[in-house]
């Protein structure tokens, strides 16, 4: 009787310890640190027709544990009727040497307490509109990042929402030169 | 003797390619007799559609719980690729491989006993991001019945064959070879990784003897 007692109470501390053990491990917490968006730039090109934004957005994991950035992608949020003839092209990659032009997320092992800036470029075209006009109508557009994680503990999804002020687009600083001129 | 060593590029092989006509492709002009061909165990595994996406792995308990006891750097620190390995060796065998190795490690202070026991395959998977794109969104295994690999490329090419794990820090572990491979010989070659590890794309390595 006295060993069925000492073995339950071993296989109990062990597997407290256990518990212990797996749940102070802690997990990934990878995230767009939108808070933290450093140099935005919005830009109107008149040539192309098009507006250009542009930022860096740090991808932070503030976790206990690594994680592995396996999938991201970029939509804009609906933002009325006008978005019918809009052309709204979205690419985000990590800042490194040798980075794909293209627009392919290779997939990441981000480190606990470690970071990697990543750039976000939108362009955005209108079929009907002027870009003046779109801006009017559209001062502010939001592009929804959604990302997973595969983490050790599990597959999240998750997502940040950045705010593009394209009211605040401004014109190439050649040309805003060219116009001081006429 | 002194041996060259020629890496050969190739077009990204993908589970679609037969793995002889690849070789037949790109090596074929350039094999002489007496060549040792060396290909690269994850080329050969992704040529046999030996891939998993994460997505459809659902990790138990057991994987959930043992993943945290191996070192984040180690492919099967994800419970995703321990799911996949414990679905290929068996839940049971891995199980006693982790509790062997915990035993082995704290008492007899040798490392490495989990790898040894849990299967092959507990050794050669590689997890998302360790494999160039598109794989590497993508669990990779390690190539399945390499002896049969090896045998079919020297039946058809005519010379000795081997598929080898070689890393970029020096480890290198061969899969399988014919019998005609001078093991040492490999493993010296290999031990610089000539094949590279990421966008040099040449998983097939020709080994020449010169006098």
């Amino acid at each position: 009787m006295s060993f069925l007692v000492a073995f339950l109470a071993c296989a109990g501390t062990l597997s407290a310890a256990l518990a212990l053990y797996y749940w102070q491990l802690g997990d990934q917490n990878i995230i767009f640190d939108i808070g933290a968006v450093q140099d935005l730039l919005v830009q109107h090109d008149p040539e192309r027709d098009e507006i250009i934004c542009r930022c860096s957005i740090p991808l932070t994991n503030r976790g206990e544990q690594q994680g592995m950035v396996n999938n991201v992608f970029c939509q804009p949020v609906y933002c009325g009727k006008i978005m019918k003839g809009m052309e709204i092209r979205s690419q985000i990659n990590v800042v490194k040497e040798q980075a794909r032009e293209n627009g392919y997320w290779e997939s990441l092992i981000l480190k606990n307490d470690a970071y990697f800036l990543t750039q976000l470029e939108v362009r955005i075209r209108h079929s009907s509109v002027d870009i003046p006009t779109l801006i009017r109508q559209v001062p502010r557009l939001n592009i929804i990042i959604y990302y997973q994680v595969v983490g050790r503990k599990g597959i999240q999804w998750k997502l940040a929402e950045l705010p593009l002020p394209l009211k605040d687009a401004q014109l190439p600083a050649k040309l805003k030169e060219e116009k001081v001129v006429e | 003797m002194s041996v060259q060593v020629i890496p050969v590029q190739t077009k990204l092989v993908t589970p679609d390619d037969d793995l002889l006509e690849v070789i037949s492709e790109y090596c074929g002009p350039l094999l002489q007799k007496g060549d040792i061909l060396v290909a690269a165990e994850t080329m050969v595994a992704i040529s046999q559609g030996r891939l998993i996406r994460p997505e459809n792995v659902k990790p138990g308990r057991c994987a959930l719980f043992i993943s945290q006891f191996i070192h984040q750097d180690g492919s099967l620190s994800s419970p995703f690729a321990l799911q996949a390995v414990m679905n290929e060796e068996g839940t049971l065998r891995v199980i006693a491989a982790f509790i062997v190795s915990v035993f082995s490690r704290v008492f007899l202070r040798r490392k490495g006993d989990f790898y040894r026991l849990a299967g092959k395959q507990a050794a050669l998977v590689d997890d998302i991001t360790g494999t160039v794109p598109p794989f590497d969104k993508y669990i990779v295994m390690g190539p399945k019945e390499p002896e049969k690999v090896v045998a079919a490329i020297k039946e058809r090419f005519g010379i000795e064959a081997a598929i080898i794990d070689a890393n970029d820090l020096g480890r290198s572990q061969i899969l399988a070879a014919t019998e005609g491979v001078d093991h040492r010989l490999l493993q010296r070659v290999f031990k610089k990784n000539p094949a590279g590890n990421a966008d040099q794309q040449t998983p097939l390595v020709i080994v020449r003897r010169r006098a």
